[in-house]
């Protein structure tokens, strides 16, 4: 009986402090863009708090991920070229050691179906682990990373505050990886302008060269993420065998070589291109496309026969895909480390 | 000031946890009886007894000598003689067997309504349902960093197996690599298997489930069947066999070869 008193009487005195223990957590407030489609994440963005955000960002930035301390995520991912690695054909870890992929631009990640050029991982949780356990990027485990962060004061005290518990483990981490790089949105280049009414946000010739893009290459890069989210081959090789990409994950042979279509927001400033990250400039792109396709089984068969483009037409749609570069995004001090 | 907040918050979770405690005890009052049962998972290669270093002789005649092995077991279900079923709940059903660890090796299940079981059925690996959800959903036995996930074709690992082996042609011996996984993604091979067993032996066939009994089901795992039956695999010709379609026959063969319930103690 007596307990019971007391019990309740600890309950009122605590139930007081509790509004406030959840004040200090509030929502990010992650705003969805109305012109763009859906999220294809399966994400609760009501889940997503500032705490969570700015724990994931802080990691982002550190490189005690990384085995010798020397590599962060963003030392492959850099704001300014929208968290791509800036002129690096393929991506450069820990010990100087090579991938053999180049590193693609990370943002509107809340829309992509399934993630790498690959699309090995379909849920945002799932990416983290890939770069810290890899051998030749940060060479770690994530097990030894739950150790140094719980050794850390105020990764402790952080972690303790955004989860309500005395210790950090592996989901915590996974979660707040996803938190900050849902946050990731661009959606305001002139082309977005552009969508949203303001019509003098385009040029003259880059609405020719967006109508251009629209007929030359809109099939693939579609809608305004400029993917249609399928795995196809563009022709950089003749037989596939460097890289098979897709088929890691399919197991089915016509998928050798294929990759994911990209999204070219931020493409201008995004170079080098591709999976292997071998062009290294647009107008090597469209080089590409008009000339240097290679055919190969798995070759899709929109560019069998190249794609014919005038030297003036190759301009205009480079000066269309120019209109993607978000500055906003580009320079968002939200995204900068501390 | 954020220390002492901390604090608080655990006070109350800590009593909401203890209030609903009381409440379950005040519950159990009710007729219907619960007791427990425990799974025993016994390791054999063949006939011998299981254990890693130890050589032994697969149906393709080559020597295997083990190092690793760890398999999920989830989405246990217990058959009563009247044909009632019982169905573990899924946030409890998720157990990850490691050989190395003994402790692992007994799965130990409550809260089973009293009656008679005569079979068990389990799937030897995660479903696809659960190999979907986000992180905050693997928890226990599929915590990550287990070594028994992939990062970059994200998944579960069900049944996996390392060691050395060698044959009569291929004398030095060559390091193998069975991890078996793959729930059906994209197009991949679905290596999730259930199995459905029922007791050996004629004597011993009967869990008596009641508040004073456990009973224990002991299942022989024959750590060959995963190479020997009905598939013949020839390890030193395929040494590595991880996200491949060739994991659907080891798939196959963990399912028939390799559980059998050998009896049920009262
Ligand atoms: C050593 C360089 C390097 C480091 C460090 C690195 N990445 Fe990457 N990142 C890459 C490369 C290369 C790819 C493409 C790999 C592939 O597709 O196979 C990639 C791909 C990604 C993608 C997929 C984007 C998409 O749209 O599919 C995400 C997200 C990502 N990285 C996040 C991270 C995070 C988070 C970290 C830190 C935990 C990190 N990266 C650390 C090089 C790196
Ligand atoms: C048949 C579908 C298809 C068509 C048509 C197509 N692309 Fe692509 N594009 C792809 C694929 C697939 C990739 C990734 C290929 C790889 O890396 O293996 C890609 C990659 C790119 C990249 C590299 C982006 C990066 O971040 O690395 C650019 C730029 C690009 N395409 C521009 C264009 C332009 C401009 C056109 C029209 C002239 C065009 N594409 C037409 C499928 C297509």
């Amino acid at each position: 009986m007596k307990f019971t008193l007391i019990f309740f009487a600890i309950l009122l005195i605590v139930s007081g402090s509790m509004y406030s223990c959840q004040k200090s957590d509030e929502r990010a407030g992650i705003e969805l863009p109305a012109h763009f489609p859906p999220i294809r994440q399966p994400i609760d963005l009501s889940e997503i708090t500032s705490n969570k955000v700015r724990l994931g960002k802080m990691l982002f930035f550190d490189p005690i991920l990384s085995l010798d301390s020397t590599i962060a995520c963003a030392s492959c991912h850099q704001q300014e070229a929208a968290f791509s690695h800036i002129d690096h054909d393929v991506s450069h870890g820990i010990f100087d050691r090579l991938g053999s992929r180049n590193a693609p631009a990370l943002q509107n990640l809340l829309w992509e179906k399934e993630f790498f050029w690959d699309g090995g991982v379909h849920h945002m949780d799932f990416i983290s682990p890939n770069p810290i356990e890899n051998e030749v990027e940060m060479g770690e485990t994530i097990q030894s990373i739950v150790r140094k962060l719980n050794r850390h004061p105020r990764y402790k005290s952080l972690f303790s505050e955004a989860f309500q518990r005395d210790s950090i483990d592996v989901n915590q981490i996974l979660e707040v990886f996803t938190a900050f790089q849902a946050t990731l949105i661009s959606s305001n280049s002139p082309f977005d302008d552009y969508l949203r009414g303001n019509t003098s946000a385009l040029s003259e010739s880059e609405i020719q060269g967006y109508a251009l893009f629209q007929s030359k290459c809109g099939t693939c890069h579609s809608g305004v993420l400029f993917t249609d989210n399928s795995y196809r081959n563009n022709g950089l090789t003749l037989d596939n065998t460097s890289d098979v990409g897709r088929y890691g994950i399919t197991l089915k042979p016509e998928d050798k070589g294929k990759f994911k279509v990209p999204s070219l927001r931020n493409v201008a400033v995004s170079q080098p291109y591709m999976h292997h990250g071998r062009l290294s400039s647009l107008s090597a792109v469209l080089e590409h496309y008009q000339r240097g396709i290679k055919p190969n089984p798995s070759l899709d068969n929109l560019l069998v026969d190249k794609i014919s483009m005038t030297d003036k037409e190759k301009e205009l749609i480079i000066s269309f895909l120019h209109t993607l570069t978000d500055q906003k995004f580009l320079k968002n001090p939200a995204f900068k480390p501390e | 000031m954020k220390i002492s907040k901390l604090i608080t918050c655990i006070l109350i979770l800590s009593s909401l946890a203890f209030l609903t405690s009381c409440i379950k005890e005040e519950s159990t009052t009710n007729p219907n009886e619960k007791g427990s049962v425990i799974l025993k998972f016994d390791h054999k290669a063949g006939n011998e007894v299981f254990a890693f270093g130890k050589e032994f002789t697969n149906a393709a005649g080559e020597k295997m000598k083990f190092s690793m092995l760890k398999y999920y077991i989830s989405n246990i279900v217990l058959h009563q003689e009247n044909g009632t079923k019982y169905t573990v709940p899924r946030d409890s059903s998720y157990f990850l067997v490691d050989y190395a660890n003994s402790v692992t090796h007994n799965i130990k299940i409550s809260n089973i309504p009293s009656g008679t079981y005569t079979k068990i059925s389990f799937m030897i690996g995660v479903d696809s349902t659960k190999n979907t959800e986000d992180v905050s959903k693997f928890e226990g036995a599929l915590k990550l960093g287990q070594g028994m996930n992939w990062n970059w074709n994200a998944g579960f690992i069900f049944v996996k197996t390392e060691g050395e082996v060698t044959s009569a042609s291929v004398t030095s011996p060559v390091s193998f690599k069975y991890h078996i996984g793959l729930f059906g993604k994209n197009g991949q091979p679905n290596n999730t298997r259930t199995v459905t067993l029922a007791s050996q032996s004629a004597s011993e066939s009967k869990a008596r489930v009641s508040a004073s009994i456990s009973p224990a089901f002991h299942i022989v795992v024959d750590v060959l069947g995963k190479f020997n039956a009905p598939n013949i695999i020839e390890v030193t010709k395929k040494p590595v066999v991880m996200v491949d379609n060739a994991s659907n026959i080891i798939a196959d063969n963990y399912a028939q070869g390799m559980f059998t319930l050998d009896h049920i103690h009262n």
